[in-house]
């Protein structure tokens, strides 16, 4: 009897009880791209794209993409302001993308960043990018792709995955560089849009130095930049290279590769008199996908390709690293060695002045495992 | 009512029991003064009372009742009168004629009543004690009396009213035996002695019902049954002290364990080879006098989810169908809870991909997901009483009409989200893959209070739901056998028929949780691979 | 003791984990970074090795009163009167214990996902829970601890899929806060592996030889340390040194970010299930607490204190309102609780021994 009354008394609570926390889906408003940008008097300009299904009589239809815009001193209070543009509860927990205008991300990001690392509804595993320009700009396009399909938080999400599968970027999300962020002896590096008449495209890598920007990587450059970070074993990526000028016919002078594996060996080294020196040596099985000259066949042939390509390679990688030195932007994280094995050494050190004079340099070495179907 | 033939045996057994509740077996508002001296009136003055006397006490003992009847005949040999008495209603009549009156008239000079009964019919018996004369009318025996007034006869000549053996039509199969019980419990003891010809199958009679006298049959495997859970169920059964027991479900409430719980505690099935094979296991059934029923104890919560298919399919299909089944269960109970949960609580869970088109749907919807999800629930629960109540071929119809029409009707006119029915409709399959009756009911009706629970506290609500009611199930028993056996407590070595189902090569035990007395099935199907 | 209420040593092995791993699981990693920064971890492993000494204590005394619980055997020890005090005192302990447990639990739940539902709901909705499940035998409570154990195995998997991302030279260099932080961070750590003290109770029913029962608190203890530390280690190579400072509830905080195709928001997940766990602890406790109630008022069955032991709690912890408050309570009580449950089996024992060795030697010059 005494559990019969138990449970009486534990269903009426439940129909005492309201329903305080609900959030219902269908009175909710999706932010699925949100952009950040400064302006000119110091405040915050939250864009905020909110798109819907046109509902029609087969179902879902096209998608109608709205954007809002809103104008605070904080993220927060940029946020709050749009809430009340917007005719039902606006909800950031399904967002897509973040995305920093150029001005913005220059300034110290984590002022902006902090709203979604404060809230349990956050959506922390959203990709952030930085635009070039405003990032207003880039969310209240027009896109041939967003118009119909899919809203423009997907479609810069896809884009930026896309670019992400082909090691353009690096992949990170609004988490994953958290906690580089705050490190002191490694920095990050985010995909850097640049929109255009139709379509936005990721042209490369912005690099940053702490909570700023500090510059950006072009092109083949942040493949490159992606293949040094080491992060990924199995890489599908493609860098077509130059590596002859004999030839009259242009296009003969040029090789495509595709790389299969890419082993990554990182080592700091502190001399005796606090000398720091450090070195990453990649070690890359390549396919050649395209050699229009067709003249494979020996071994001796293969491996002057090879040695041709990992001269190429390593002065590129050196450029890299000379760059990221200039840019005093740690991104593949040598101080963070220096913490761990060289912790003394470190205590010492200035690290933001130590950096861009230390002896920084790669090697690349390649190695042709295959070559398509034909010889 | 039907009729049975009793053995000998338990006549003799209950014999003094039966004298008190043989008071109450007149169906007339008789006081019990009258009836008392009636039998205690027969017990003396039998000797020297005459036919007449002892014929009208009889008929005063019915009532008067229209349907006894009294039938007089001479006998041509020695030109004696004999009477013969029996209730109309329940007696077959050309039994009468062929088992009695015939042999009657053939009967030579030399040979009497007394030698009739040893030489010419099995069911001819002379009975002497005439406190038993009603218990023999009731049970449709046509009792014959002489001038010798110390004795009289009886023939057992039932009516036949029984159905023909079909499959029942809520445990169907794919493969395998398609006979199902019917209501005679001797036929249904048959069917089961046909499966398991051994003569350590036991048949012991109980008799509940001050009034309905009811019949019960318990049968067990006397080498592998617990004798403690036996007795334990015989005297709960002897316990039942009521003066109608009309339905197996009355005796199942009375006997089980916990009434306040939505979980049957026995196994109710209507198949001969699904008893046969849990008897095998050591439980023990109950029949039932005039029901098609049989309740099978002591069970536990996976015996529920299996049938007799598992075992004529290949293993790995039994065992692959069983888990399907088990995680119906999750559905059953889960599915719109967790539905109601996450769209109106952590809409954040749902896929990035799939949240616009969630959202679309649901866009226009004017309730809250817990009234759209008990609409269509209740709506379905209608459909389903419905169809039961309606003969099958307008059964199909409301089917038709209710599923299809209602449905797509509903969301046409934006009341309900089509994801709502597509939950709704799952479940509602889900609820039905159970193999048993009333665990299918339990199921579809708890899925109500989780639904509440999501609908006011998202998944905390689940998740202390689920607490409560596996909770719960740890702490039931079916008669003294722990209901979560052999999860909790746990026993590797039963899950092999639990969950899944091993090749029989592996089922060399039983299962552990009801305590057989021969822990170790001998089960050497594959000896010739070993030669 | 009737004897459908006894467990078996098995099934006390899962009582102790299921007790064990409670609240503490998703802010440990914190508490312990803010004392001995990235070698929490090595903390937590010194407090597993601290706690095995009140293991022993507590078997032992158990070993010596057989199939008796510590509210029995404490009068018999320190004498009828100061053990009445000392009884009372060790229940207010649990009570403030199962306190605790509900504050803390209500912090979490409130911080991530009801906002708004007041505290007495969502604390009566755990303490109304626990209440129906303490209201059986031993052995029904065993049963149900066991059967849910398999969540711990999801829960690792969990929390081992932060792994694709992990940057292991966070946790570099190792030993660098020096022994003497260690050492002071396994004092909080020892709080959250508060638990092993529910087999003073939980021994009196447990049948078998005496060595499996040490085996299994023992390894049940051990199994929790390693799992803790699991933890411990992945948020810490998960986060930066610095963030972690401002993260009071890694592991939760971890997931957030995880996603995957058919699910996201996996901390959502986690909680649900971690919400199982705080449900466990509190069930060993409060049934502990109610067996203590039971033997002071001389109940009949500890059946009938258990709602007023819950709704007691329940009440209490919903008193305190802010951040500040739940931390200071929950860390006076943490210290009181290690008192108690780590320190006072010890010194219980000590007595037992001097008194029993003082009987034989007046026993023998009595003879």
């Amino acid at each position: 009897m005494r559990s019969v009354r138990l449970i009486s008394l534990f269903s009426s609570l439940l129909l005492l009880t309201g329903c305080w926390d609900q959030a219902q889906l269908n009175e909710t408003k999706l932010i699925r791209a949100a952009g950040f940008d400064y302006l000119k008097n110091g405040k915050i300009r939250n864009t905020a794209s909110i798109p819907q299904y046109l509902n029609t009589e087969s179902g879902a239809g096209p998608v109608n993409n709205q954007v809002f815009h809103a104008i605070g001193n904080t993220a927060r209070q940029s946020r709050i302001k749009l809430d009340r543009k917007v005719s039902e509860q606006v909800e950031a927990s399904k967002n897509l993308i973040v995305v920093l205008g150029e001005d913005a991300a220059k300034k110290d990001i984590y002022h902006i960043l902090d709203v979604f690392y404060r809230d349990p509804k956050s959506a922390l595993n959203a990709r952030i990018a930085v635009a070039k320009g405003k990032a207003s700009d880039v969310i209240s396009a027009k896109f041939k792709e967003t118009e119909t399909t899919m809203g423009i938080g997907q479609y810069l999400n896809e884009s930026v995955r896309s670019a992400e599968k082909s090691s353009i970027v690096p992949s990170e999300n609004i988490q994953t560089i958290c906690p580089v962020m705050f490190d002191p002896g490694q920095d990050f590096a985010l995909p850097y849009l640049v929109p255009e008449k139709n379509d936005v495209s990721v042209k490369g890598v912005a690099v940053f130095h702490g909570y700023k920007m500090v510059g950006t990587i072009f092109g083949a450059q942040g493949v490159m930049f992606t293949l040094l970070t080491g992060k990924e074993r199995h890489l599908s990526m493609s860098l077509t290279k130059k590596i002859t000028n004999k030839h009259k016919d242009r296009i003969m002078n040029f090789v495509s590769i595709k790389v299969k594996q890419n082993k990554r060996t990182f080592k700091v080294d502190v001399t005796p008199d606090e000398r720091i020196s450090a070195h990453i040596k990649l070690d890359m099985k390549v396919v050649i996908t395209e050699y229009p000259r067709d003249n494979l066949t020996t071994q001796k042939k293969i491996h002057s390709i090879e040695q041709a390509l990992s001269k190429t390679l390593t002065k590129d990688a050196n450029a890299i690293l000379k760059e990221l030195q200039d840019m005093n932007s740690d991104a593949f994280g040598v101080g963070r060695k220096l913490i761990a094995f060289h912790n003394p050494t470190w205590k010492k050190l200035d690290w933001n002045k130590e950096y861009p004079n230390i002896n920084y340099t790669a090697s690349v070495n390649v190695k042709v495992i295959g070559h398509g179907i034909i010889e | 009512m039907t009729f049975f033939k009793k053995p000998k045996k338990l006549l003799e057994q209950k014999k003094t029991a039966n004298e008190a509740e043989n008071q109450g077996s007149s169906p007339s508002s008789q006081s019990n003064l009258e009836t008392s001296s009636y039998s205690e009136q027969a017990a003396k003055v039998n000797q020297n009372q005459s036919i007449d006397v002892l014929l009208k006490d009889i008929e005063k003992s019915f009532s008067s009742s229209e349907d006894l009847m009294t039938h007089w005949v001479e006998m041509p040999a020695d030109k004696s009168k004999v009477a013969l008495i029996f209730l109309d209603s329940i007696i077959d009549k050309q039994k009468l004629q062929d088992l009695i009156l015939n042999p009657l008239f053939e009967l030579d000079k030399d040979i009497d009543l007394h030698t009739f009964e040893t030489v010419i019919n099995i069911d001819f018996k002379k009975q002497s004690d005439f406190a038993k004369i009603q218990e023999l009318l009731l049970q449709s025996y046509t009792l014959i009396f002489t001038k010798d007034t110390t004795c009289y006869f009886s023939v057992f000549t039932p009516v036949k009213t029984e159905r023909d053996i079909k499959e029942p039509d809520n445990e169907a199969v794919i493969r395998g035996s398609h006979e199902g019980f019917i209501e005679s419990m001797s036929t249904n003891i048959a069917l089961i002695r046909k499966r398991l010809k051994s003569p350590k199958l036991v048949v012991k009679y109980l008799q509940v019902g001050k009034e309905t006298h009811t019949n019960v049959a318990m049968l067990y495997m006397s080498d592998i049954a617990n004798p403690d859970v036996l007795h334990e169920i015989e005297r709960r059964i002897n316990s039942i002290e009521a003066d109608s027991v009309m339905t197996p479900g009355n005796i199942e409430e009375s006997i089980e364990d916990k009434t306040f719980s939505l979980f049957p505690q026995t196994l109710s099935t209507e198949r001969p080879d699904r008893v046969a094979a849990n008897l095998m296991e050591g439980r023990v059934a109950l029949l039932y006098d005039s029901s098609p029923t049989v309740n099978l104890a002591p069970v536990n919560f996976f015996v529920f989810y299996q049938t007799p298919d598992d075992y004529n399919k290949r293993w790995m299909l039994g065992s692959f169908y069983r888990l399907i089944r088990l995680l119906s269960f999750y559905i059953a109970i889960g599915l719109p809870a967790f539905y109601i949960a996450i769209v109106s609580f952590h809409f954040e869970v749902i896929p990035s991909a799939l949240i616009l088109l969630m959202k679309s749907s649901l866009e226009n919807i004017p309730y809250p997901p817990l009234f759209e999800a008990l609409v269509m629930e209740l709506t379905i629960e209608l459909i389903r009483e419905a169809a039961i109540r309606l003969p099958t071929r307008i059964g199909s119809t409301i089917a038709i009409v209710g599923g299809l029409v209602i449905g797509d009707a509903v969301v046409k006119a934006g009341l309900i989200s089509n994801l709502m029915i597509i939950v709704v409709a799952t479940t509602a399959i889900a609820a039905y893959t159970v193999p048993s009756n009333e665990m299918s009911l339990a199921v579809r009706l708890l899925r109500f209070p989780f639904m509440v629970a999501a609908a006011t506290f998202g998944f905390l609500g689940i998740v202390f739901g689920l607490i409560l009611m596996f909770f719960h199930l740890c702490r039931l028993y079916s008669f003294g056998t722990p209901y979560l056996a052999p999860l909790a407590p746990f026993k590797i070595g039963d899950l092999k028929d639990t969950i899944i189902r091993l090749p029989f090569l592996k089922m060399n035990s039983r299962p552990s949780d009801i305590k057989p007395i021969k822990k170790d099935e001998d089960n050497h199907t594959r000896k010739w691979e070993k030669s | 003791m009737n004897s459908s209420h006894t467990i078996t040593h098995r099934q006390l092995f899962f009582i102790i984990t299921q007790s064990q791993i409670g609240v503490g699981v998703l802010s440990l990693p914190y508490t312990l970074f803010v004392k001995a920064k990235t070698d929490g971890w090595i903390s937590l492993l010194l407090a597993g090795l601290f706690i095995q000494f009140s293991i022993l204590a507590i078997w032992k005394l158990c070993e010596m009163y057989p199939k008796q619980t510590i509210f029995d055997f404490m009068p018999k020890i320190v004498g009828t009167k100061l053990g009445a005090v000392l009884n009372f005192l060790f229940v207010a302990h649990l009570f403030s214990v199962c306190v605790v447990l509900l504050i803390l639990y209500n912090s979490v739940v409130s911080k991530w996902i009801f906002y708004q539902t007041p505290r007495l709901v969502v604390i009566s909705m755990l303490a109304l829970t626990c209440v129906y499940c303490i209201t059986c035998t031993a052995r029904e409570i065993a049963r149900f601890l066991m059967l849910v154990s398999p969540l711990l195995l999801v829960m690792f998997i969990f929390v081992g899929y932060a792994y694709t991302d992990v940057h292991l030279l966070y946790a570099f260099p190792v030993g660098a806060s020096g022994i003497k932080t260690i050492l002071s961070g396994s004092t909080d750590a020892l709080i959250s592996l508060l638990g092993f003290d529910t087999a003073l109770v939980f021994l009196a029913y447990t049948q078998g030889r005496s060595n499996s029962k040490l085996k299994a608190i023992s390894y049940a203890s051990l199994c929790v340390t390693l799992f803790y530390c699991f933890v411990t280690f992945t948020t810490y190579i998960f986060f930066n040194p610095v963030e972690i400072v401002i993260v009071p509830e890694p592991v939760l905080y971890m997931l957030k970010a995880f996603s995957f195709k058919i699910l996201e928001r996996t901390d959502l997940i986690f909680l649900s299930i971690w919400i199982v766990f705080v449900t466990t602890s509190l069930i060993s406790y409060l049934f502990f607490t109610a067996k203590g109630v039971q033997s002071i008022f001389k109940l009949k069955h500890h059946k009938s204190a258990a709602p007023y032991v819950g709704i007691i709690c329940a009440l209490i912890a919903s008193i305190p309102a802010s951040k500040l408050d739940v931390q200071l309570w929950s860390k006076l009580i943490g210290m009181s609780a290690l008192c108690c449950s780590g320190i006072f089996p010890i010194f219980l024992l000590l007595i037992a021994v001097i008194r029993k060795r003082k009987g034989k030697g007046k026993g023998a010059v009595s003879t």
